[in-house]
């Protein structure tokens, strides 16, 4: 019983790390229109800054800090390419900026323990507890921006930039200020994701990451909170539950893994031809003239 | 660093790259979306010549003209099942649509094929020098039949009514469909002939190295780079295109930079310095990102052929 328990608490700890990192592609995605292929860069810099903090002697509140840092460091370090860029080619963009990052992690040894990976020794005490804490804080802080001016400024941004630059509004600077804001959200995720995992590899940052993270959003529905919420417990209840399915039938592990993401792919490919907004819609205030 | 080997290593790189890079440029510039399953496609391709040759023990040269055929069939009926419904949408649905069907076939080959590496049953035949650069038979057929596949389709494309309507649609699709060219007969050509060519593509890849389902993911950004230098839609272009990249990669981690940065005047006399090994596929990515940055539209005019 009790390690059923640990085990909810584990899975808690998890589907709010993936909701973070599903929150912050919506904020990037469904309401500014950047299409980011390369979410789990702030995944892999968050948890590597933070894994690296944290070998070096640092306590765990500064090293999460340093997490969060280096996501809005590279998001606004992406945004800066995004200037007026198709939705098409940031995506090529941004899926090639992901891999760099997971090439450099793979590479540099002397900082990142190369394939090897980087291990974590410090224990925190109700961790995820706390990260279920911090998504919901999250949650909330990004629910309140997307209803002020900011949040219809960036939803009337992913439209096209024409009409916001009419209105004397500084687009760029919107774009950058999402994408920092995004980048903080999944530095966050990815400190967290260090200090729960108590280890951090290349393996982490492949691209296939992002792809759930989006099919969590797609199949939610984009530029709607609750579909985020939605999305990112159905998707990880698929994930967890069909690993018990090994048992069942007589499939080899890694089999039923590749299978796993054959649905993945198919969720999002079928729910952007048949339902595109997703199970729950964004709801759009009209405004009457 | 030797030259001739070099050289003949970039032109093998070039001419797999290019021959996948032709369809997606196509399908690119006519449906104006980033088909992100267009080199999935071509590891199926690659997939399905293997079964036939050492599954049901074909020919190899039937195995894989007979995979190329039933390829460029799947391509236009991927087309029509997935790719139809967003004919009057943005760039960026069908952009994910293909996205979640590269992962869906990827990971179906994974979970068919297994994760382990594959090779074609082909008599192994003894390698040969040309010019101090070291050639297997194999690599010699790859640049005969990729040469090949491309005259092909430059007489295709150049000479036949097909061809010239192809070009007239990648142009102006009002004006074609108004001159009389029946615009989705077009389409579903040009899937045909995309992904033929992506699974030709495909299976001399693996059969010049090997075929693992991850064979997809190291392709999809260096092919999107050779077709962003070709600038979209243009064929020559993205051969030109290919032909650059090939020589990046290989001659990027050949190349001693040691005499460079000691003219630039670094703090310390230098004797070798060398981009790692290991850090080969980055030279594509960093020029895809360069190349977005700088110059999106790419370095090509911009038109079908």
């Amino acid at each position: 019983m009790d390690q059923l328990a640990n085990f909810g608490i584990y899975l808690m700890g998890i589907t709010s790390i993936s909701l973070m990192l599903a929150i912050s592609l919506d904020l990037q995605v469904g309401n500014c229109g950047i299409v980011n292929f390369g979410q789990v860069v702030f995944l892999t810099v968050g948890a590597y800054a933070t894994a690296i903090a944290l070998g070096r002697g640092s306590g765990a509140v500064p090293a999460v800090c340093w997490g969060v840092l280096a996501g809005v460091l590279f998001g606004l370090l992406m945004s800066i390419s995004v200037r007026n860029m198709s939705g098409t080619y940031w995506g090529i963009l941004s899926l090639s900026l992901a891999e760099i990052v997971r090439i450099i992690a793979l590479n540099e040894r002397w900082l990142t323990g190369g394939a090897n990976g980087i291990s974590v020794l410090v224990t925190v005490q109700y961790l995820p507890w706390i990260i279920a804490g911090s998504t919901l804080a999250v949650l909330l802080l990004v629910g309140l921006l997307l209803g002020s001016p900011f949040g219809r400024t960036i939803r009337l941004i992913r439209e096209g930039d024409r009409l916001p630059m009419a209105l004397g509004k500084n687009v760029l600077l919107l774009k950058m200020e999402t994408m920092a804001l995004g980048g903080a959200i999944g530095g966050l995720a990815g400190a967290y994701y260090a200090l729960m995992q108590r280890y951090m590899s290349p393996d982490d940052a492949k691209p296939i990451e992002t792809f759930i993270i989006w099919a969590m959003v797609v199949v939610g529905g984009r530029g709607n909170v609750w579909g985020i919420v939605l999305g990112t417990v159905l998707i990880q209840a698929f994930y967890t539950g069909t690993r018990f399915l090994t048992g069942l039938f007589d499939i080899p592990a890694d089999t039923l893994a590749a299978l796993r993401l054959v649905t993945i792919g198919l969720l999002i490919t079928l729910v952007t031809m048949f339902r595109p907004q997703g199970l729950l819609p964004e709801r759009r205030r009209i405004y009457p003239l | 660093m030797n030259f001739a080997q070099v050289l003949v290593n970039s032109l093998i790189t070039a001419s797999e790259l290019g021959i996948i890079a032709v369809g997606l440029t196509l399908t690119f510039s006519l449906l104006k979306f980033a088909n992100f399953a267009h080199v999935e496609t071509a590891v199926a391709g690659a997939y399905l010549a293997w079964t036939l040759n050492v599954r049901l023990g074909l020919n190899f040269a039937v195995s894989i003209a007979a995979a190329v055929l039933v390829m460029g069939l799947a391509g236009v009926v991927i087309d029509r099942l997935v790719f139809r419904i967003f004919r009057n949408a943005d760039d960026v649905a069908p952009m994910i649509a293909s996205l979640g069907l590269a992962i869906a076939i990827r990971y179906s080959m994974q979970a068919i094929f297994g994760p382990r590496f594959l090779r074609y049953d082909f008599g192994i035949a003894p390698g040969m020098r040309i010019v101090g650069a070291f050639v297997t038979r194999q690599q010699v057929w790859i640049l005969g039949i990729v040469l090949l596949a491309i005259v092909g389709f430059h007489i295709l494309l150049q000479y036949t009514t097909i061809g010239k309507a192809m070009r007239a649609t990648s142009t102006n699709p009002e004006l074609a469909q108004a001159s009389g060219v029946n615009t989705e007969w077009v389409i579903a050509w040009v899937w045909f002939l995309g992904t033929a060519f992506a699974a030709l593509g495909g299976a001399l890849v693996a059969w010049d190295t090997q075929l693992v389902p991850e064979l997809g993911f190291n392709l999809v950004i260096p092919v999107f780079c050779v077709v962003l230098i070709g600038g979209v839609g243009s064929v020559y272009g993205a051969l030109l295109g290919a032909l650059v990249v090939g020589l990046a990669v290989n001659f990027g981690v050949a190349v001693n930079f040691a005499p460079l940065a000691n003219l630039i005047g670094g703090a310390d006399w230098v004797s070798s310095l060398r981009i790692p090994a290991d850090y080969k596929p980055a030279i594509v990515y960093l020029a895809v990102v360069l190349i977005l940055l700088l110059r999106p539209s790419g370095f090509m005019r911009r038109e079908l052929a």
